[in-house]
């Protein structure tokens, strides 16, 4: 440790000695406020409601490839919640239960799942330790953060415990009035609506404490020296996020309440008068639909970006560690993040091109969405050129993180066609876009999560995962992936809906079901493959081989903690002297990384022997 | 071989999703027809326009991709490359993509104008009918035969409501080929969407709005109709079809629809009543066995 | 090692979505069978299921006026394990592979005629069909497919070939011999059916018991055909509905409720589940009559009685009367969906020649629409208020569906009882509205001719009685409908009859 200049003034170096005494397992695994274990927290939930999430998409699945078709295990299920039990039908499900299949796929998928794991488990887990912080700023807070999911769970899982798993909302995500402001309009459309917009307040809730929190330890809580820009990508993500976030969610949540207003209390926001639904009276009031998808898009496009640039982050911390190179073009990554937050917020109404809205609308939003386009192009010529010279080791983290490069691309450049409003008018909600976002979401998104869970575990547990079940989860899930959403594309150029039970009374598409059969086969594959990933993680926990405290031999803050860190992580508070990226720099001879804790003297370069992994294994475990 | 499995399984995707692009119009896997209205032309080569730019950004990408990756797997050196980027290539590679941007977009404008902007619409357009979607079914709405509309006053008149001498179908919209027609779109309950592939116009029906949109067919034919905007558990239901006649056809079969609507029972002999192919139904719907 | 991953992943896949294909949709029974006491339910279920099975096992009762469809083959060799090797007619329209593949496993009846000569088939397929009627002629076997598996060398010749398995129904022996002709009945109604449980079965529920899945969420409660009543027809009161009623329904839809246009389907398949679905309103008839052949035979009565009593009771009056109900309800069954098709029983305008001629001509002519002048529409309106006709007590003064009715206690029309809420009910005990005759929307049609039969003979089922005959002549209906089709443009109350 003679490397480090310990900081005059912060002498609370030695409170560390108090984290061994035992603070009760509640407090210490339930109701904890340490951000790791809220970390931890949030990532075993995430996975769980990933799995959920990931059943409901392959019911949505064998729908589509055989339609009608006895659906294995529903019937037992949605008899256990009390709902019908489709025996008389012969086990076929019915059209509201297939909307409800993926209504609550995209829901659980967006707001339990990836929303949750990056803000909330590698945001937790990651903020602190990057920036040298003991902790997040509002620790409190922050275990509330966490505990707010469960009552959005509860409520997501009232909605589909309504008349067993029948009854349960219907409306897609994005749950367009009128469908979902009046009770008849649809199954679903009734408590069960309302119960979801509760939960998606909760959720909201919970994402703005977070958001708080990660503002303020960013701001506040950095490390001596780690300036603005020496702060890994990781942070500047999580904190643009953060922002966005805050900036964003309220809009959706004035809404939400706006909706359960209209539904309830018998506002009028989003119905006209005179509508005739289900046969009921005519509506009366002067609401108008159109009003809800702007505020419903002017926070779910930014949430987009919420979904994505976490990830972007990890992958360019990861991909720098693992080819060993400093990132290229570190502040362009930084103001691409930005430009893309800022623009986040004035493209909502490409979502609404052929929504009838004002068509001058339509040209501007069409311009500043091909603009995004533009920071996300330069954020793949920098990963690219990240890679470039570098020396690549091809591991399971390496594999990830490529591939998220890779399916971005497809992602970004898919969008293209959406983001022309001439073309989009051909395939909005069409399954082109359905193929758009899920290489944005899933390709992207979790693959990055996969590849961060790969990279960070050490750090979590001080075990690493092991590379054969990581690779081949990553072949069976590349594999599956492409499989699934690549044939999409087609599907969406040759006119096919979403959402719908049974395309194939339309004639022109019933050539499309050999097809849609091979895309469920390549579906169920990737599911199962999750099962490799968690496997993998659960045994790992437990069984895995022990390493140190750096064993990528990465830059960051977080490995010059011990793995796992103890309370108030740090054991020698760090001091930051340069950015996390100087890998391979020839200011050092004998090792490729220089850790931003590494205080060299150049040109001398006396910096003492190399602290290797091994040297401070073991001494600060808690 | 070994180290250079996974640069290959990286070049080895995209070539794969390039062929299969290649071959999917022989599978069917692309446009169900070949655009059949003027605009629809237009979105088309603006949709392949993207698509060789797209198409070229992909490869060139993976190209680079795979590159990188090939001697990064076989960097020998004894450290990577330390270079923490080249301002020259950040400006290029930000200009060179905008630039494109921005002429893709700017390129777009003219045909969305065309579409959407009423003041745009081609003079000759000529009100056809009223399409009111519900669930689940396209309830069509035409003026009575000969009734011609001189100012739009006349026609929002028409609007408001039924008028003596309307007729009256379902889920089957006939239009006369090689004309431009301009509907009114309407919703009774909650938000559907017009969805033709064929003619390659899309366009949402919102409650409380009437939306007038306008296309033409430029072949005669029968194309397919669908709802594209999620209505309720029948979303998928709502099958209906555009079927483009020549104009004597379509002046023909507003008569018998009219004949059919009027028909009291008596004054129309040889007709048993509740079954008449003067519903102008069985003429092309053909069996499918 | 990944190549046996990839097959375990593909093995689970076929396995999850293989395991559970074998389950069948079934018909469920209505409340009054459920009401019985054990034997006699038993013995009611037994007797529709012979009469009509199951939906995956379709029974073809030959005395019932539905259009089975039959298609035909020729036997081309007997196989030593017990099936045949049939060459199907390829004239049959229906005779395609795909199609055929749907029999495998699923049960239809078949005849086969013993008369090697015959080898005309579609003098063949004519036979069954008329079976039931003539005795007189050698009665086919009556045989049930055990399978049908296409074969998959398809040699020479014209036609699909497939593999046949087939046991007698009754226990016979079953002899065919090479060159017989196969005649397959059930295909239409076997049709109708996959078409049913793919269109119609969500909402109206595989016994067609209108309580399909979906159904629980409707404002307007989809048809319970078990009653044997559909609202919109074009037949004379007590009469059912026609085909064609059926047919046109399903082509047009019901506008103002969840029941849409089925427009696009082609002719064969609408066809077929209107097919279907005049069938399933007889299963659920004869359900409705067994249970009332036995409704003596409640479980209330276990109450108070002992059950072997009532069961012996039960079983001595089923073994003296059984062929007599049979009888009975298949006379019912027979007339009641013959009557039905029979031209006569279609309402057309009519209207008494010249009734205040002297001495009045009462003979009934042709009523031809009258002109929707201002006269006409304003007697529309008198009649629409006069107090013998009370269109206003439903429909309301304003003609928006609100009319005094709406609002009081009504009796219920089956059980002579008051309702619980006030309001109008239809048979099916569903509170019903009148319709806003202002929106424009008339869910039976909106010809005039419509418009004749709802006035002249009601809405079956509802409180929407008929007028016609005896209390309004055939142009004082036209002057009515006149009335009716002004209102959406001009208003409840017209100009003139102010």
């Amino acid at each position: 440790m003679s490397t480090l200049d310990p900081t005059v003034g912060l002498g609370h170096a030695d409170a560390h000695d108090h984290e061994h005494h035992d603070i009760g397992f509640v407090k210490k695994y339930v109701f904890s406020t340490d951000h790791k274990m809220i970390g931890m927290q949030f990532l075993f939930t995430t996975l769980f409601m990933l799995l959920v999430g990931g059943s409901l998409a392959l019911g949505v699945r064998f729908q589509l490839a055989w339609p009608w078709r006895a659906m294995p295990v529903v019937s037992q299920i949605s008899q256990v919640l009390g709902g019908p039990d489709f025996v008389a039908e012969g086990g076929q499900i019915s059209p509201e239960f297939y909307t409800m299949l993926f209504t609550m796929h995209a829901s659980v998928m967006i707001f339990l799942v990836i929303i949750p794991i990056l803000a909330g488990a590698f945001g937790n887990f990651l903020i602190p330790l990057m920036v040298g912080a003991d902790d997040m700023a509002f620790p409190v807070l922050n275990m509330l953060s966490y505990w707010f999911m469960w009552p959005a769970i509860f409520c997501f899982f009232m909605v589909f415990a309504h008349n067993g798993l029948n009854g349960a909302t219907g409306n897609g995500w994005t749950i367009y009035p009128v469908l979902s402001a009046i009770q008849e309009s649809a199954p679903g459309s009734g408590a069960p609506q309302t119960w979801w917009l509760i939960g998606l307040t909760f959720v909201g809730v919970s994402s703005m404490m977070g958001s708080v929190n990660y503002m303020t330890t960013i701001i506040n809580m950095r490390a001596p020296g780690m300036t603005l820009f020496r702060m890994p990508l990781t942070i500047w993500a999580m904190f643009i996020t953060a922002i966005l976030q805050a900036f964003a969610l309220p809009v959706l949540t004035a809404a939400g309440f706006m909706l359960v207003a209209e539904r309830v209390l018998g506002f009028n926001f989003f119905v006209p008068g005179g509508l005739l639904v289900n046969g009921s009276e005519a509506t009366v009031g002067g609401g108008q639909p159109l009003l809800w998808q702007h505020l419903f898009w002017f926070y779910s496009h930014p949430a987009v970006y919420i979904m994505l640039l976490p990830a972007m982050g990890m992958v360019s911390d990861m991909l720098a560690a693992m080819v060993r190179k400093p990132i290229f073009g570190y502040k362009p990554m930084v103001y691409s993040m930005a430009a893309i937050a800022g623009l986040g917020f004035i493209v909502w109404g490409h979502h609404m091109f052929t929504s009838g809205m004002n068509p001058a609308l339509g040209m501007t939003f069409m311009i500043s969405t091909m603009m995004i386009a533009l920071p996300s192009a330069v954020k793949v010529f920098n990963w690219i050129g990240t890679i470039w010279g570098g020396k690549v080791q091809f591991n399971t983290v390496t594999l990830h993180c490529v591939a998220f490069v890779s399916m971005f691309i497809v992602g970004g450049l898919s969008g293209i066609f959406m983001a022309a409003v001439p073309v989009d008018i051909y395939f909005h909600d069409t399954y082109f876009i359905v193929a758009h976002f899920h290489y944005v979401l899933f390709g992207a998104t979790l693959f990055g999560c996969f590849g961060a869970i790969q990279f960070w575990f050490p750090k979590m547990f001080g075990r690493s995962m092991n590379e054969t079940a990581g690779k081949t989860h990553f072949i069976l899930t590349f594999i599956g992936f492409n499989g699934t959403f690549f044939p999409m594309h087609l599907l969406g150029i040759a006119g096919f809906p979403r959402r719908y039970a049974d395309p194939y009374i339309h004639p022109y598409m019933e050539h499309l079901m050999p097809m849609n059969q091979f895309i469920t086969i390549c579906a169920f594959v990737m599911g199962l493959a999750q099962f490799i990933l968690i496997g993998n993680f659960l045994i790992s926990i437990y069984c895995g081989p022990k390493v140190g405290r750096n064993p990528w031999l990465a830059n960051g803050l977080e490995w010059f903690a011990p793995s796992p860190p103890g309370h108030g992580n740090f054991d020698v508070l760090p001091v930051v002297y340069r950015g996390p990226y100087e890998y391979s720099s020839p200011d050092v001879d004998d090792r490729d990384y220089l850790m931003q804790t590494d205080n060299i003297r150049r040109p001398e370069r006396d910096t003492g022997p190399a602290r290797e992994p091994a040297d401070v294994d073991g001494q600060n475990n808690s | 071989m070994g180290n250079k499995f996974w640069p290959i399984f990286f070049i080895f995707w995209p070539v794969v999703a390039i062929i299969t692009c290649v071959i999917a119009p022989a599978y069917g896997w692309w446009f169900p027809t070949p655009p059949l209205s003027k605009l629809g032309v237009q979105i088309d080569n603006l949709f392949y326009l993207i698509l060789v730019i797209v198409t070229v950004t992909f490869v060139g990408t993976h190209i680079a991709l795979g590159y990188v990756l090939w001697r990064g797997v076989d960097n020998r050196e004894k450290k990577a490359w330390f270079s923490h980027g080249s301002h020259n290539l950040e400006v290029l590679w930000s200009i060179a993509p905008a630039g494109v941007l921005l002429f893709i977009s700017l390129y777009q404008l003219d045909v969305w104008r065309q579409f959407r902007v009423t003041s745009s619409f081609p003079a000759d357009t000529q009100l056809l009918a009223e399409v009111t979607a519900r669930q689940f079914e396209w309830r069509i709405r035409y003026p009575k035969p000969g009734r011609e509309f001189k100012n739009s006053m006349e026609v929002k008149q028409w609007l408001a409501g039924p008028q003596d001498g309307d007729l009256y179908t379902v889920n089957d919209l006939r239009i006369p080929v090689d004309k431009n027609v301009l509907i009114y779109l309407r919703s009774m309950d909650v938000q559907h969407s017009f969805f033709v592939p064929a003619l390659r116009i899309k366009q949402d029906a919102v409650p409380g709005t009437v939306i007038p949109i306008w296309f033409g067919a430029t072949q005669r034919g029968d194309f397919d109709l669908t709802c594209t905007e999620l209505c309720g558990w029948g979303h998928y239901k709502m099958r209906g079809r555009v079927f483009a006649q020549t104009e004597v056809e379509h002046g023909q079969y507003l008569k018998t629809l009219e004949a059919e609507q009027s028909f009291d029972g008596v004054t129309k002999p040889g007709t048993s009543g509740a079954m008449v192919a003067s519903w102008g139904v069985s003429d092309s719907v053909k069996d499918d066995d | 090692m990944k190549s046996q991953l990839w097959i375990l992943c593909l093995l689970s896949v076929v396995s999850l979505t293989g395991c559970q294909s074998d389950r069948a949709p079934s018909f469920v029974s209505n409340d009054d069978i459920d009401q019985l006491i054990p034997a006699a339910r038993d013995v009611a279920v037994a007797e529709v299921e012979a009469n009509f099975g199951s939906p995956s096992n379709l029974v073809v009762a030959s005395y019932l006026n539905v259009d089975f469809g039959t298609y035909s083959g020729t036997v081309e060799k007997v196989k030593p394990d017990g099936s045949y090797r049939v060459r199907l007619n390829p004239q049959s329209p229906l005779a395609s592979e795909e199609r055929m593949a749907g029999l495998k496993g699923a049960a239809v009846t078949i005849a086969a005629s013993k008369s090697a000569e015959s080898t005309e088939a579609p003098a063949a397929s004519e036979a069954p069909a008329k079976e039931g009627e003539s005795s007189a002629d050698e009665k086919p076997q009556v045989l049930q497919v055990v399978s049908f598996t296409v074969s998959p060398t398809q040699d020479e010749g014209e036609g699909v070939v497939g593999d046949l398995t087939v046991v007698s129904t009754d226990g016979t022996a079953v002899t065919v011999n090479e060159k017989d002709v196969v005649t397959v009945i059930g295909d239409t109604l076997q049709h109708g059916r996959n078409l049913y449980l793919r269109h119609c079965m969500h909402c109206h529920g595989v016994s067609g018991d209108g309580a399909g899945p979906t159904a629980q969420y409707f404002t307007i409660k989809p048809r319970d055909y078990r009653l044997g009543k559909f609202k919109f027809t074009s037949t004379k009161g007590g009469v059912r509905a026609s085909r064609d009623d059926l047919y046109r329904i399903i082509k047009l839809g019901i506008p103002g409720t969840y029941m849409p246009s089925f427009m696009l389907l082609p002719d064969s398949e609408s066809r077929a589940i209107t097919e279907y679905i005049r069938w399933l309103a007889m299963r659920g008839e004869m359900e409705g009559m067994v249970a009332t052949q036995f409704s003596d035979f409640s479980v209330d009565r276990l109450k108070e009685e002992d059950a072997g009593a009532v069961e012996k009771e039960f079983n001595d009056d089923w073994a003296a009367n059984a062929s007599d109900y049979r009888t009975q309800i298949e006379g019912d069954l027979k007339t009641g969906w013959t009557d039905s098709e029979d031209e006569q029983n279609v309402i057309w305008p009519l209207k008494k020649k010249a009734p205040d001629a002297d001495p009045p001509d009462l003979e009934l002519v042709p009523a031809p629409r009258k002109v929707p002048t201002s006269e006409s529409i304003a007697n529309g309106r008198r009649l629409f208020m006069h107090k013998d006709i009370a269109c206003f007590s439903c429909h309301g003064e304003t003609a928006r569906g609100n009319g005094v009715s709406t609002e009081t206690r009504n009796k219920n029309l089956l059980t002579n009882e008051m309702n619980e809420k006030p309001g109008l009910y239809d048979d099916w005990g569903n509170l019903v509205k009148p319709r806003d005759l202002t929106s424009g929307i008339f869910r039976g049609g909106r010809r005039p001719i419509d418009l004749y039969r709802r006035i002249h003979t009601g809405i079956k089922g509802t409180p929407m009685q008929g007028f016609g005959g005896k209390s309004l002549d055939g142009d004082e209906i036209w002057d009515i409908v006149n009335y009716v089709l002004s209102i959406p443009v001009h208003g409840a109350t017209p100009e003139s009859s102010k």
